[in-house]
């Protein structure tokens, strides 16, 4: 499984069955042989290979990209339940890679090759991104990856990666504004020198800490960066 | 090497619950480890437990952490005791608070000081996390698969870790760049040469070959590629075959014992007659002709394999099987977790001879399997169902085991490796869940004592299973970490 989202206002779990092509929903205190409380899935989802999400808890949506040259993002509602159709897709120059969403600026931000695409949250069919930025050539053949948001501050935690093999430490965390635009550095960079093969990215906003994990380290570490927040 | 605990030294303000959860997909097979926390010196409580077919897979709760603020000033963006108060925090931020421009970028000086900051917590595990495993009564040795720091580890076969030691040092270990391993999650040895064939889960494509006294960074005396996701391995001896199973396709390949480098496979079984969904386990009974694979039960549709195999986006091999990108879309499936018979020689769509399945089965994602051939017997790695069952191997359909190894004195925790040395009448055990390979004779049966242990880690370290660790998601509600293997 390569992507999930915790929903801190229906405190719930969503994750992407790989195998099933699947939205699966679990109640946020969900332990032991528990089924899911909503399943998305069936012909009518026109859900594939389904690796990642995001979830909007505020306007009740979850995004889902394609893969495999599948250059679409589906959204569903957040409470949709069996084989339902997607209620917009937005359709991509280029194959997704994560997303997520800034409910508050009312944001889609989508990670691929090296930049992060800026969509407007209700962009549909072949809407253009508002923003694109770019990590600079300088920075070497690198690409983004794993994203998450601070709708607070308008920040972006995104996962560059490409710095080296995986077991060379190249990896890192970059910090973007929403309103950063063009060929951009990232604001602040976490975890450099240390992280190898970063693989997920969450954000403890109360304690302005960025958890990460690296699946060459097979870890999970903490970074405390408050001025990033 | 002495793997040695890590004691924590800080924190964060209040930090409550730990909980680190693996989710149902692709790599979970998962073993046993300890933690370091690069802050507190606290223990957790491991309290895995069995889920249902669509769910996360364990969850470790630590207990409250009482170490220092961190530095900086905390600021409550969002409640997390509230949705209400979410919501409207949440709103009133798109309104007023929330940030309406970019902000100054920082100085040079800032922007190293955070690049150069090291983590405030690590979560890890200095022990061996036990997965696969292979024995060797030939020449007294057992191998095991290991996917916390990817080694192939050699012991004698007749170790055993007395209760009061922390762990037992292997005799020889494989591992490093230059071997080709990477979460390695199965092992097979050559009878004749004592060669050791490592299986590796996700994204190391390829099965490394080494010669028995092979250890540290070496270079495989040979190396096949296999198609992405490979689980388990089992060899036809009499055939020279080496069959895999293939998680992603859904399907098992066969190669030519000694194939290497890009060696097509001899064949493939594939496609939706075949029931295979999610395999793990492959097994061969020698005396039937038969090969058994245990499936986890989520799977979907796709092109049959006789209009073409490939499709996976990581090669352009043809001659392997139909690879995922070319899967229906909205063609999913969960069904429960089965074990399909097939005879030996099967390949392309060829519906299962038996199959295991239903609520008397007790199959909670059954992993690794073996056949004893002369008493008749399947042995079942039952991961998530902390427990070994056993059927006779001509079961079919909903029946329930002829015995269960389960139960706290048998320290089965999540097993995913399972081996049986037919010429000592032992059956071994890989335990991802608890640092441990088990040592059983082989009609042990209940909460049995095992008759030797081998341990990666002191008897008390908690396990917090990391394998291949990928995505993270925080709860900020319980104040706890998911992570998903």
């Amino acid at each position: 499984m390569h992507d999930m989202a915790y929903d801190p206002i229906h405190d719930e779990i969503i994750v992407p069955q790989f195998f099933a092509f699947a939205i699966l929903t679990f109640a946020g205190d969900a332990d032991g042989n528990v089924a899911p409380i909503r399943k998305i899935m069936g012909p009518s989802t026109q859900l594939k290979n389904t690796h990642a999400l995001a979830v909007d808890p505020v306007h009740g949506e979850i995004f889902v990209p394609g893969r495999h040259g599948d250059n679409r993002i589906l959204v569903f509602p957040r409470e949709a339940d069996g084989d339902v159709a997607p209620i917009r897709i937005l359709e991509t120059d280029t194959t997704p890679g994560r997303v997520a969403v800034d409910p508050v600026h009312n944001l889609l931000i989508v990670s691929g090759g090296p930049g992060l695409h800026i969509y407007d949250r209700t962009a549909s069919g072949k809407a253009k991104p508002l923003r694109v930025i770019t990590i600079p050539q300088d920075e070497g053949r690198r690409r983004t990856g794993l994203l998450a948001v601070d709708p607070a501050s308008g920040m972006i935690f995104a996962k560059v990666g490409g710095g080296g093999g995986r077991h060379e430490t190249g990896d890192f965390v970059g910090v973007w504004s929403i309103y950063d635009d063009g060929e951009v550095a990232p604001r602040w960079t976490i975890g450099l020198g240390i992280l190898k093969d970063t693989r997920g990215v969450a954000l403890d906003i109360k304690n302005q800490s960025v958890i990460v994990t690296d699946k060459t380290l097979n870890s999970i570490l903490t970074f405390h960066v408050p001025e990033a927040f | 090497m002495a793997p040695s605990r890590v004691r924590a030294t800080t924190s964060q303000r209040k930090a409550g619950r730990l909980v680190i959860l693996g989710i149902l997909g692709i790599l979970t097979l998962a073993v046993a480890a300890g933690f370091v926390l690069s802050g507190g010196s606290q223990e957790g409580k491991l309290g895995t437990r069995a889920f249902g077919y669509d769910r996360p897979v364990s969850r470790e709760t630590l207990p409250q952490m009482d170490g220092e603020h961190m530095d900086g000033e905390m600021r409550q963006t969002v409640p997390a005791s509230s949705s209400t108060m979410l919501v409207a925090a949440l709103q009133q931020q798109s309104g007023s608070g929330a940030a309406a421009m970019a902000p100054p970028r920082p100085s040079e000086a800032e922007q190293a000081a955070v690049a150069s900051r090291p983590p405030v917590r690590t979560v890890t595990d200095p022990h061996f996390a036990y997965a696969g495993i292979a024995v060797d009564p030939i020449r007294n040795e057992v191998v095991l698969a290991e996917e916390n720091l990817s080694k192939l580890l050699v012991y004698d076969r007749l170790e055993n870790t007395p209760p009061t030691a922390a762990m037992s040092e292997p005799k020889r270990m494989i591992g490093g760049p230059a071997s080709f391993l990477e979460y390695a999650c199965s092992v097979y040895i050559d009878p004749a040469t004592g060669d050791i064939y490592g299986v590796n889960n996700d994204t190391m494509n390829w099965m490394p070959v080494f010669g028995r006294d092979a250890t540290g960074n070496a270079v495989p005396k040979r190396k096949l590629r296999t198609p992405h996701t490979t689980f388990a391995i089992v060899a036809d001896e009499q055939e020279q075959e080496l069959f895999f199973t293939i998680q992603d396709d859904h399907a098992v390949v066969v190669f030519k014992k000694d194939a290497q480098d890009e060696d097509s496979p001899v064949r493939i079984l594939q496609g939706r007659r075949t029931l295979m969904a999610d395999p793990h386990g492959i097994a061969l009974d020698t005396n039937k002709n038969e090969i058994f694979v245990s499936n986890w039960g989520t799977n979907n549709d796709r092109p049959p394999l006789s209009e073409g195999g490939g499709g996976d986006d990581r090669h352009n091999r043809t001659d392997f099987p139909v690879g995922r990108a070319r899967a229906f879309p909205g063609s999913g499936m969960i069904h429960p977790p089965s074990i399909t018979v097939y005879p030996k020689n099967a390949e392309g769509d060829t519906p299962p001879l038996r199959v295991i399945q239903g609520p008397k089965t007790q199959l909670d994602w059954p992993t690794s399997l073996a056949v004893h051939p002369d008493r008749g017997e399947l042995f079942v790695a039952n991961d998530t169902g902390d427990s070994v069952i056993v059927f006779r191997a001509d079961a079919n359909g909903d029946v329930a085991p002829i015995r269960v190894i389960k139960g706290p004195k048998t320290m089965v925790k999540n097993p995913t490796g399972l081996a049986l040395d037919l010429e000592n009448n032992e059956l071994w055990v890989a335990n991802f869940g608890s640092h441990a390979a088990t040592v059983f004779p082989i009609d042990a049966d209940g909460d049995v004592v095992p008759k030797r242990v081998i341990r990666s880690g002191p008897v008390d370290a908690p396990s917090p299973m990391l394998s291949n660790a990928h995505t993270v998601a925080y709860d900020s509600k319980r104040e706890e970490i998911l992570v998903a293997n």
